[in-house]
């Protein structure tokens, strides 16, 4: 909160001085999405369960950019989304908050609250038009519940050569984010709060033509931020330890073909509940006149020893088929369909909304129809 | 019979020439243009356009068919597929957002006054603002 206010009041104080200073534009730009989705079992996932529900995924946002000189600007991203922690109550979410000084041609600095750069679409990941899929393959985004940080950071770009060009972005911040666990044994649905102390991201992207390789590592001292209930053991979450995530990412966009693909790993000394992942997906995507339909297919696996101690197994992986139509010069409808598999405890691999019905059971199988318009502004 | 088939043969080579024109007039070539103060080449604006460097500001002609000539001419793409690279980098706080202008005036007025700017006109269009230069 004294963050926010930090943030807050570097901001007032730099629309104050920039009025009187100097003549700066502004510009306000927003994206929304309205989505709908039905789970094929009563059993939630990802909060989706087999009544149809509106509030997984829609939001509304907005975003004011204010250039106060050629290199010094403001940017204030604010949305309105439906908050799963509060029984879905309709929240105002402050996304983005900083200040970004150009220094020269191939040097960006940002300070202030960003977005976590962990993998290729991080950055803007609530925009879905920006995006093929109206939900985000869960075996790599799922793997992070920490989505922003109030940091620094560095991108540092510049070319190789006239066909190759290259990014180094250093960054450097703390996040949290609260989450549901779902306890199977008392059916409880436990409040945590983690958060990311000192997270480094380290990532260089190299860009040929349509292509594109991203590679990130990043890590942070991982630590809970609430009163565990007694029948969580201590060491079931990170308390003040390292959690490392690496990630590879590929991508290939022309004007017909999309081939997306990334690979993700997330690692956690101590912490049985947060258990190390391994995941990927893979997008194939063709685009014909204002349609473009893609597969993707994901999957992901805990290789712990505790899983294999019990002989648990932890394995999801789904197909997604999705349907984009470009009905409008900056709308989408997305019309998608994702079988998942559900073998062993894979689901609760993901800090995010994956809390099972109240018994705990899931079938192996189900599948999630989703509909969703999509649209900048 | 003959006379009737010359009437004809006339008529559609008009016709044809007429679209011809008209097609030229509607699809003249676009040019990018910045401000004096910025120092690129051809190959910058091919860049800046796939949004490998986000130092720079864009402004399109709100004229559809001459932004999608201006990004085909330097990229082979789209101006909707060179909007949508520049949206990821605008939601994700890395560069300002394009800017639509309504005609060459406009666009030529915001480039003069905009030291990061990069902008496209019809190729015959004569600039006389000493703030505002051709990329070549």
């Amino acid at each position: 909160m004294k963050k926010n206010n930090s943030i807050a009041l570097v901001i007032i104080g730099l629309i104050t001085l920039s009025y009187n200073s100097y003549a700066f534009d502004y510009s306000f730009k927003g994206f929304g999405t309205l989505q709908a989705a039905i789970n094929s079992d009563e059993s939630a996932f990802t909060g989706i369960d087999d009544d149809v529900t509106f509030k997984e995924g829609t939001k509304l946002a907005g975003q004011l950019n204010i250039s106060i000189t050629d290199d010094l600007s403001i940017t204030y991203q604010g949305a309105i989304k439906y908050d799963y922690l509060n029984n879905y109550d309709l929240k105002y979410y402050t996304d983005l908050a900083f200040i970004s000084y150009q220094s020269t041609d191939f040097l960006q600095t940002r300070i202030g609250r960003l977005r976590t750069p962990f993998f290729l679409n991080s950055e803007f990941l609530d925009a879905n038009y920006l995006l093929p899929w109206a939900r985000n393959p869960i075996t790599v985004y799922g793997q992070v519940p920490i989505l922003e940080y109030e940091g620094i950071d560095f991108i540092f770009s510049s070319s190789i050569n006239d066909d190759f060009d290259y990014e180094i972005q250093i960054a450097y911040g703390d996040g949290e984010e609260s989450f549901l666990y779902s306890n199977t044994v008392t059916g409880n649905k436990d409040k945590i709060k983690m958060k990311g102390n000192g997270i480094l991201f380290l990532t260089a992207s190299l860009f040929w033509g349509d292509y594109t390789l991203r590679i990130n590592h990043s890590e942070a001292e991982a630590d809970i931020d609430t009163e565990l209930p007694f029948y969580i053991p201590s060491n079931a979450f990170p308390d003040k330890d390292t959690m490392t995530f690496n990630s590879i990412g590929f991508k290939f966009e022309d004007e017909k073909y999309l081939l997306m693909a990334e690979y993700a790993t997330r690692r956690t000394d101590n912490s049985f509940f947060v258990e190390p992942i391994d995941g990927y997906y893979i997008t194939a995507g063709y685009k014909y006149r204002n349609f473009m339909p893609t597969l993707t297919y994901g999957h992901s696996n805990t290789p712990s020893s505790l899983s294999k101690d019990y002989n648990i197994t932890n394995n999801l992986s789904f197909i997604t088929a999705s349907l984009k139509w470009d009905f409008a010069p900056t709308a989408d409808v997305k019309l998608e369909y994702s079988h998942y598999k559900n073998d062993g405890l894979g689901e609760n691999n993901y800090q995010i909304n994956l809390a099972p019905d109240e018994s705990g059971n899931r079938p192996e199988e189900f599948g999630i129809f989703s509909i969703s318009v999509n649209f900048i502004f | 019979m003959k006379i009737i088939s010359i009437l004809l043969f006339n008529y559609t080579s008009s016709i044809i020439c007429t679209l011809l024109l008209s097609t030229q007039i509607l699809y003249a070539e676009q040019i990018a243009i910045t401000n004096i103060a910025f120092d690129l080449d051809n190959k910058s604006i091919k860049k800046i356009l796939l949004a490998k460097s986000s130092n720079s500001r864009l402004y399109f002609l709100k004229d559809s068919n001459k932004s999608n000539q201006f990004t085909r001419n330097y990229t082979g793409k789209s101006a909707r597929s060179i909007n949508r690279k520049w949206q990821r980098l605008v939601f994700s706080g890395r560069a300002k957002p394009p800017v639509i202008v309504e005609d060459m005036e406009e666009m030529i007025d915001k480039v003069s006054s905009d030291s990061k700017a990069v902008g496209h006109i019809d190729a015959n269009t004569y600039i006389e603002n000493p703030k505002v230069r051709i990329v070549k």
